[in-house]
């Protein structure tokens, strides 16, 4: 048994239709399921939509609470790929191909699903043929430094390599999901550059029908006939629109500037065709639907520098639930607490905003002296520019007189 | 149509660490033809003729540019970047598979399947690590990994297929410009392109068996006694208790059955006359007035584009005012007010941001706090000597006219 599967937040539920409607259309018999990375909190009906919807819950992560806390809404979406994976292995599906949510079936991928019949892991590079051209070296960083397989597709069977390789990289993306490329992450991709060397049973398939990105487009001929999409006079099997927002049709991706539908070709079509899918499956409503753990539960924004600060901390579990604000032990408290023992509420440095400091080199330059002399300078700075350039809210400028 | 034949390069102050893996290779393998690259000169120092292998001098290899790339790297680098030349002249030379082994490589069984595989595959790799790691330090470890390759540049096998020739001139384009250590945006010198090879090019081979390759990074997996080649990598004869430069988790007392190996290759490495080359210079080191290349003339002289870079054919060349010993030398500013800060010197500040925080207007208000740092610090930190000091203050400048005007 086969199955299929993506993973979204609500505020992407658009993407996961047109992906499993695409899916649909060339493997009606083979299950489709979304991992809703996130809670419906009743704005919609997971019985209506074209797919089945796995809840977090079923999946039975452990850590779940850390998770879904240490972590903002895309990484988190991201960590859970090899949870998933492992969970429908272990609901008895004997092959399971992952495709991210922003992708669009438009060829049978039965033979990727045929190569599992042999390999235990089969991955999908970013590129499958050397570059040329003048900005061959700039466009091969690229690549290196995001890993050289793409995660928009892969698959895995039901073996001992399998369940050894999800327990590698679950373990791995479970702390070290994150995009900081100077250190040799980036997020769950760049950790799959070491599976053809740590395990067995890794197929690498170097077919160009599938993965059609923003990173193969300037090599690829892509014409358009009909309903069909060719590239390079071959059915695309799958195209991926890495970095999209249907909201800003005219660039290609956010992830370069070398692409926009004025430059890109006959793919801008694909492009177009995307974008009137997304809105015909409602992208204008979903996309406005809040995300469950953007918010503390008294409704304050989490700062994503609370999440990194939670992610470096050994001992969390005295927080209980951090998006919990109720109680003295919570974490939200705990960030506004004062670094340097309790002072006026208007001279407080709060933990929060000394780990905005720490991780701001210049700010550390301008204000040397940040508990000393530069105390109400920094504090100001707080107010007049850290909160917006950090998307801190007023909850967390307890010093602010308001 | 012969096998497979093995070659490395060294500069000849590395001679000896050749002559121990020849001497190991020829115990397991006395039928496979091994070859070393000179990528230096020999000077007199020694006789090629009496080496108990071919010496190949790197002017034999097909690289069109030498001159101009033994400018551009220092001595490391261009052993590096004369890999994929290497192996390609022992493809030409008529061998149907060819080996790289990095000079610092000792052969302790037999290789027959790994030379066998080289012969059946475009392209074999060994990787750094081949099981997931569990201590608790496993992260950083991998990590360490990602940020180098998945797959070690001290091996490599290709063979006279499509793909392995393919490959080789894919990695020598990549090479002659892009072997550079900047972890940060991706590069590795030789070693990260390799990350790419097994996606790009057909029949890649990944030879996992842990008895290859053994080395700093696996040896916590690794079983020592059953290793066929051991890589010292970062280990240095001279500071025998120091297990690798690039890592001070293990030393000798931590690192187990290894440490007789170890041992064992500095008796080696004696025997070939350790001490001897390595007080042996390097070819490429200076300038033809006896002035030591700083690094950073080196990659300036490779970050020139080409017009620019034409106007010095002979970069080591320092006759004439037009010499490009003469052109670092010149103020990077010829217009008034007077800059005494030369192209040299604008080019390593350009190198560093903290330089640049501390001096941010270094051609005019900070010029004199940029020069007083060149003198306290920057000689010193950038290894560059006097003669490339630059102008001092008060002292006339004189900057000859640029015909092109630029």
């Amino acid at each position: 048994m086969i199955a299929c599967a993506t993973i979204v937040a609500k505020g992407y539920l658009s993407f996961a239709r047109v992906l499993a409607r695409s899916f649909r259309a060339h493997h009606p018999a083979v299950p489709f399921f979304v991992l809703l990375a996130d809670e419906v909190d009743g704005y919609f009906d997971p019985a209506q939509e074209p797919f089945a919807v796995k809840t977090l819950e079923e999946l039975g992560i452990g850590d779940l609470v850390r998770l879904r806390f240490q972590y903002a809404q895309q990484p988190f979406s991201y960590a859970l790929t090899p949870y998933l994976l492992g969970h429908l292995i272990k609901c008895g599906f004997s092959k399971v191909v992952f495709i991210k949510q922003e992708g669009l079936v438009l060829g049978s991928v039965a033979p990727l699903f045929e190569r599992l019949d042999t390999a235990s892991i089969v991955l999908t590079p970013h590129l499958v043929a050397p570059l040329d051209g003048a900005d061959r070296i700039a466009r091969d960083l690229n690549i290196l430094q995001s890993g050289t397989f793409n995660v928009g597709i892969l698959g895995v069977s039901a073996t001992e390599n399998t369940d050894q390789f999800l327990t590698w990289w679950q373990d791995r993306v479970s702390t070290h999901c994150r995009h900081a490329v100077p250190e040799g992450m980036h997020y769950e991709q760049r950790w799959l550059d070491l599976a053809p060397t740590l395990f067995a049973g890794v197929h690498i398939l170097r077919d160009p029908t599938y993965n059609i990105g923003h990173w193969s487009l300037p090599d690829r001929a892509i014409t358009v006939e009909d309903e069909t999409v060719l590239v390079d006079g071959r059915p695309c099997r799958l195209f991926r629109f890495s970095g999209y927002d249907p909201a800003r049709p005219e660039w290609i991706t956010k992830y370069s500037q070398r692409l926009t539908t004025d430059t890109v070709g006959p793919a801008s079509l694909v492009f177009d065709r995307f974008r009137s899918a997304l809105f015909d499956e409602g992208f204008r409503e979903t996309s406005t639907w809040p995300y469950a753990y953007g918010a503390f539960d008294d409704g304050v924004p989490v700062p994503d520098i609370s999440r990194d600060v939670y992610l470096k901390m050994s001992d969390t579990a005295r927080f209980g639930d951090p998006l919990r604000t109720d109680g003295a032990n919570s974490f939200a408290r705990w960030l506004n607490e004062g670094v340097d023992g309790p002072a006026p509420r208007e001279d407080t440095v709060t933990r929060l905003w000394r780990a905005v400091y720490d991780a701001r080199p210049d700010v550390r330059r301008a204000f040397p002296d940040v508990l000393g002399s530069d105390r109400q300078a920094f504090l100001q700075w707080t107010v007049h520019f850290g909160a917006a350039e950090h998307r801190v809210s007023r909850e967390f400028l307890p010093h602010f007189a308001a | 149509m012969q096998p497979v034949a093995v070659g490395t390069i060294v500069a000849k102050n590395f001679l000896s660490f050749a002559r121990v893996l020849g001497h190991s290779l020829r115990q397991h393998h006395p039928d496979v033809p091994f070859f070393v690259v000179l990528a230096d000169e020999v000077d007199g120092v020694f006789d090629p003729a009496d080496e108990p292998f071919e010496v190949v001098p790197i002017q034999d290899l097909a690289i069109e540019n030498l001159r101009q790339l033994s400018f551009w790297y220092p001595r490391a680098e261009l052993s590096i970047t004369a890999k994929p030349y290497l192996l390609d002249y022992l493809l030409d030379r008529g061998y149907t598979g060819a080996v790289f082994f990095d000079a610092d490589i000792l052969i302790l069984n037999s290789l027959e399947r790994l030379l066998q595989a080289t012969l059946a595959h475009a392209i074999v790799l060994t990787p750094h690590l081949v099981t997931s790691l569990s201590a608790a330090d496993r992260v950083r470890r991998e990590l360490n990994i990602l940020q180098c390759g998945a797959y070690n540049g001290g091996f490599v096998g290709v063979s006279a297929t499509g793909d392995g020739r393919r490959f080789l001139a894919w990695w020598k384009d990549r090479l002659q410009k892009d072997c550079r250590h900047d972890v940060a945006h991706g590069f590795h010198y030789d070693q990260r392109w390799l990350d790419l090879v097994p996606t790009l090019f057909d029949d890649v081979y990944v030879e996992r068996d842990p008895a290859y390759n053994v080395a700093y990074w696996n040896l916590p997996e690794r079983d020592v006694g059953g290793a066929r080649f051991f890589h010292f990598s970062g280990f240095e004869p001279d500071n025998p208790h120091i297990v690798t430069r690039y890592s001070n988790r293990m030393t000798m007392a931590t690192v187990g059955p290894a440490a007789a190996l170890f041992d064992r290759y500095v008796r080696l490495l004696e025997h070939q006359g350790h001490s001897e080359t390595k007080r042996w210079p390097y070819a490429f080191e200076r300038f033809d007035n006896g002035v030591s290349i700083p690094r950073s003339a080196r990659d300036l002289y490779r970050g020139l584009d080409e017009e620019s870079a034409a106007a010095f054919p002979d970069p080591f060349c320092t006759a004439g005012a037009r010499s490009y010993f003469a052109w670092l030398n010149e103020p990077v500013r010829a217009a008034p007010p007077e800059c005494l800060v030369t192209r040299l010197w604008d080019a390593v500040y350009r190198s560093r941001p903290d330089v640049q925080l501390e001096y941010p207007d270094h051609l005019d208000a900070d010029q004199a706090g940029f020069m007083n740092w060149i003198v306290t610090t920057g000689l010193r930190e950038h290894q560059i000597c006097e003669a490339l000091r630059g102008p001092r203050a008060g002292a006339p400048t004189r900057r000859e006219e640029d015909p092109q005007g630029s």
